[in-house]
């Protein structure tokens, strides 16, 4: 596809859109590690009313669809785990660090959307006691669809892509080869989304190339975004 | 600012230049990580007669060489276990053996990108603490490696698209994750190689060079770090002084030493 010809200030506002959407990324890394997930979706995601029903958040086993959905799984749900956990106060011996690198970001030709893709080495910690912590790896793809509202860049539809978490200190080589999800505190956490639907099976490195990097694009389609319509075995509710 | 002698203009198409070439870099990841060696060259590098790619063990150059070097060496690698694989767990018969042969994931930090006075090219250099990691493999056992490399990468301008045309990969260490003390195994590969089974850094069977290895030395801790490729400076046009491929070639340098 043939890039469109800019003008100097059409390029450098393009140029401008891009380092904005980066440090949208790089702001959600910093909201996660606070634990304000409440906050990052009032600050971060999409706020229009059509965009706010069709927002969707990704992981592995399927997609929660629609910023209420998200709302309950990602802040409710989790704040009741949290609220579970040993510690004197909300989010005692917690830690979620999930730096993003290896950005590949495209904006749209018409300057609406865009879509990133980065990669994350990452770690989070839980306590399970007053006095011992879980800590453990993630490796992870996070691919994320902008939505320009106001001038300001959104998060449209995100999708975590877990390739695999090892316990902190411990030998990875000793887990099972085939480790059930049950297992898997990725897969625990994330409940039972809205679409069901392995999204990306790990246990074959990244044969799937889901999330595929983004590639330059004329305008938004669902068909080729991070939304489960762009996942290549999504059914639609009707076909299904 | 040494770019201030460039108009308006040009400082634009730079700063878009620079945004492109964090792209293709990330590009090369996202190829690597599938193992899908085809898709890198064919699409993202130049195919320039003066392209090359180094690593410790050496330099190819020209299209020929590191295609067969890194295309055609690289896909025999993921056949071979392929084959060895599958008997193992047959579920792997008919799927693609290039990403299922690993994942080698070099995530990029640290750009320092400069794009020429003229344009025309870019250099970049780049950390990669990256992850190596596979589940189904001969060993009947997942792994994942830890791999930290510097990268040296000149960058050219073709048709409008920005593209590769040389490399260098600057390994400085590498072990499983959270399980190797990267310092003493060196520490033992110098001192008792064969009772630790310790051997030399290699990426197994090494391709045909022109201009023979090693090119870097991985971390030791009898040596102090090697600046194998030091950051660009800003540069007027890619030239023999700024470019992480030197022009003459082993051969010709041992020629005029005599």
């Amino acid at each position: 596809m043939k890039a469109p010809k800019y003008t100097d200030e059409e390029l450098i506002a393009r140029v401008w859109d891009v380092e904005e959407i980066k440090k949208v990324c790089a702001k959600r890394v910093y909201y996660v590690a606070n634990d304000w997930r409440k906050k990052e979706l009032e600050d971060l995601w999409v706020s229009g009313e059509a965009a706010k029903k069709t927002a969707s958040f990704g992981r592995n086993w399927g997609y929660y669809v629609g910023m209420d959905a998200i709302e309950d799984y990602y802040v409710n749900q989790h704040d009741k785990k949290i609220e579970a956990l040993p510690g004197k106060s909300h989010g005692d011996g917690c830690l979620f660090l999930h730096p993003a690198s290896t950005g590949l970001v495209y904006e749209a030709y018409d300057g609406k959307t865009a879509r990133g893709l980065w990669y994350c080495i990452s770690q989070e910690t839980l306590p399970v006691s007053e006095s011992e912590a879980d800590a453990r790896w993630y490796m992870e793809k996070l691919a994320i669809d902008f939505l320009k509202e106001d001038g300001k860049w959104k998060i449209w539809h995100l999708v975590i892509a877990t390739d695999l978490q090892s316990e902190a200190g411990q030998d990875y080589m000793k887990q099972k080869v085939y480790l059930p999800d049950e297992e898997n505190p990725a897969f625990v956490e994330f409940g039972t989304p809205t679409i069901p639907m392995l999204t990306h099976n790990a246990m074959y490195n990244w044969l799937d190339n889901y999330p595929a990097p983004p590639v330059p694009y004329r305008t938004f389609d669902e068909d080729n975004s991070y939304g489960p319509e762009g996942h290549p075995d999504y059914i639609a509710e009707e076909d299904r | 600012m040494r770019n201030k002698h460039l108009d308006l203009h040009q400082r634009i198409v730079n700063a878009a230049a620079s945004q492109e070439v964090e792209n293709v870099k990330a590009q090369h990841t996202y190829y690597h990580g599938r193992a899908d060696a085809y898709g890198e060259w064919h699409n993202i590098w130049s195919h320039d007669p003066w392209c090359s790619w180094g690593h410790i063990f050496g330099r190819m150059r020209g299209w020929d060489q590191i295609w067969a070097g890194s295309v055609t060496h690289y896909d025999n690698m993921a056949m071979e276990l392929q084959l060895k694989n599958q008997k193992i767990y047959p579920e792997l018969g008919g799927l693609d053996p290039r990403p299922l042969m690993e994942a080698s994931v070099h995530t990029l930090f640290t750009d320092v990108i400069e794009v020429a006075d003229d344009g025309k090219s870019a250099r970049g250099s780049f950390i990669t603490p990256g992850v190596i990691f596979c589940r189904l493999n001969r060993h009947q056992y997942p792994y994942c490696n830890v791999l930290w490399e510097r990268y040296g990468s000149d960058f050219v301008l073709e048709y409008g698209k920005w593209k590769y045309l040389h490399e260098q990969v600057c390994p400085d260490i590498m072990g499983k994750l959270d399980m190797t003390n990267f310092a003493h195994e060196d520490f033992e590969r110098l001192t008792a190689p064969q009772e630790k089974g310790i051997g030399p850094v290699t990426l197994g069977e090494d391709p045909d060079v022109t201009d023979p290895g090693p090119l870097h030395l991985p971390y030791s801790v009898i040596m102090p770090p090697q600046n194998t490729v030091p950051w660009p400076e800003p540069y007027r046009t890619l030239d023999n002084d700024n470019s992480y491929c030197p022009v003459k070639t082993f051969a010709e340098l041992q020629a005029e030493k005599g």
